[in-house]
């Protein structure tokens, strides 16, 4: 029989205490480099493939691309092609990204903004669209840019958030470039992705399903006068609609609100108006349309 | 008490002890996890690797563990061995550890592990213990790929991710069953299941 001294018990439990402490950190510190690549990856894959919902220019198709590219062969390609950079959400100034920023996390920086928010969606809950309750100073936004058979494809990649039935969906939204460059009125997705959401599988849940996602891909998204009017709707009459997914009023309803916030004036959208009046600026100038 | 056989602990677990069949335990995640077969195949993998090294670490340690802290020195190594799981998931299963989300980590309060740990490991010598978590584990491996290969082949038309019947929302023939998405169908499943399994082997039925 086991001794059922004090003595025992404290030794047994600060030996097996020891023993397992030593395993768990080792597995955390030998594994960590591992687990970042992978977050790191599945970011870069998420953001392609919003940018690149049909196909990659230089490859047959995206679920060929997907499979056929390694973690190293993404990384790499995302090197070559995309370029990241933060903008100020409150008036659409780039904001220096320094090296110790390099995995700012806007979500984070939404719930702990270190000072007082720009805009405190807690104070004006009607401008809270999205249902985020929180809204970062700062985001991320990138451009890939690449050549499809010959002519330069251009796109522009926006995370967004916001709430749908149960959960917060959260996706990259992107829009193509050069047709922003042309006005508000001619500019269109190029794709809408989301890697997080809780909805109902087979009804919300369908956001990830390829055939919804390939509606979005050449519809407009504002008015003249830089009115979001994209959204998800049961009757898709014009160049703004997407068919509403089936059983699933409350999830599309929320998507469409979220695009309103993220391409309205409290998201991305004055960044949006400073590119297309810079690049505009630009090419009348005889630059051609640069930005970034 | 005879000293069980290693091939006995192993092999009746399957079907005349069935952790979740026979003894109903482990259910939370064998309703969570098993709308596709790759998540649960990953699961699967999870809980019999745990649930064997466990077994055979609280066994090795018998003799040594205080019985007023036996629980607590218990709960810890599985509670050990399920975080490296975990991570392990983490680093070579990205994909796959999003899915299953917070249900790796509950492995914690898996009946099975628990059960297997004080009722059989405080027993028992070391390989037979092991052999036991083994058995135990691939019992309940057994249920959750039967309940995840209906799930997955008539909820979404698939198998392992490969199109099997093609949905009529893709363009092919086959209706969805949008209630085998969720996880109440797997309560049914399981009742199925252990129907059958009571049909078959007509001990099993409590109060006969």
């Amino acid at each position: 029989m086991p001794s059922e001294t004090n003595r025992h018990t404290f030794t047994v439990s600060l030996v097996l205490c020891l023993v397992c402490s030593f395993l768990v950190s080792g597995a955390a510190v030998l594994l960590r480099d591992l687990q970042e690549e992978n977050v790191a990856d599945s970011r870069r894959r998420n953001i392609l493939m919003a940018a690149f919902p049909l196909e990659l220019p230089d490859e047959g198709s995206f679920a060929e691309f997907y499979s056929s590219r390694n973690v190293a062969g993404i990384a790499e390609y995302f090197e070559e092609h995309v370029e990241s950079f933060r903008v100020d959400l409150q008036d659409g100034e780039t904001v220096p990204t320094t090296d110790a920023e390099r995995d700012y996390d806007q979500v984070k920086a939404a719930k702990n903004p270190g000072r007082e928010p720009k805009l405190d969606l807690r104070q004006n809950p009607k401008r809270d669209l999205a249902g985020i309750k929180a809204r970062e100073d700062v985001g991320w936004v990138y451009v890939v840019r690449d050549d499809h058979e010959g002519v330069a494809v251009e796109t522009i990649v926006l995370p967004i958030r916001g709430y749908g039935l149960w959960s917060t969906l959260k996706g990259f939204l992107a829009i193509d470039a050069k047709a922003l460059a042309r006005g508000p009125a001619e500019t269109t997705v190029r794709g809408l992705t989301y890697y997080e959401h809780g909805e109902t599988p087979g009804l919300g849940g369908e956001v990830d399903n390829p055939t919804w996602k390939a509606k979005w891909p050449g519809r407009r998204v504002f008015d003249a006068e830089w009115n979001v009017k994209l959204q998800v709707t049961k009757n898709p009459v014009g160049d703004f609609d997407v068919d509403a997914l089936t059983g699933a009023t409350i999830t599309s309803t929320g998507v469409s609100r979220m695009l309103k916030f993220w391409l309205g004036s409290d998201g991305y959208g004055n960044y949006l108006r400073k590119r297309a009046s810079a690049v505009l600026s630009a090419g009348r100038a005889g630059r051609g349309g640069a930005g970034g | 008490m005879a000293e069980p056989k290693p091939r006995d602990v192993l092999i009746d677990p399957l079907f005349d002890n069935n952790p979740i069949a026979l003894q109903v335990l482990g259910i939370c995640s064998a309703l969570a996890v098993t709308t596709q077969l790759k998540p649960t195949l990953v699961m699967c993998a999870a809980v019999i690797f745990v649930v064997a090294c466990s077994n055979a670490s609280v066994s090795l340690i018998r003799s040594q563990i205080p019985s007023r802290i036996r629980i607590i020195v218990q709960m810890t190594i599985i509670a050990s061995l399920v975080i490296v799981v975990d991570q392990v998931i983490q680093a070579y299963a990205f994909s796959v550890s999003q899915q299953l989300s917070v249900f790796v980590g509950l492995i914690i309060t898996n009946c099975i592990v628990m059960g297997r740990a004080e009722g059989f490991a405080m027993k028992n010598g070391v390989a037979v213990s092991f052999m036991d978590g083994l058995g135990n584990g691939l019992g309940y491996s057994l249920i959750l790929l039967l309940v995840a290969f209906v799930r997955e082949l008539f909820g979404s038309g698939k198998l392992y991710g490969v199109t099997v019947l093609p949905l009529t929302t893709e363009g092919g023939w086959f209706e969805a069953n949008g209630l085998l998405l969720l996880p109440p169908s797997a309560f049914f499943l399981i009742g199925l299941t252990i129907w059958a399994l009571r049909t078959w082997k007509p001990e099993q039925v409590e109060g006969s």
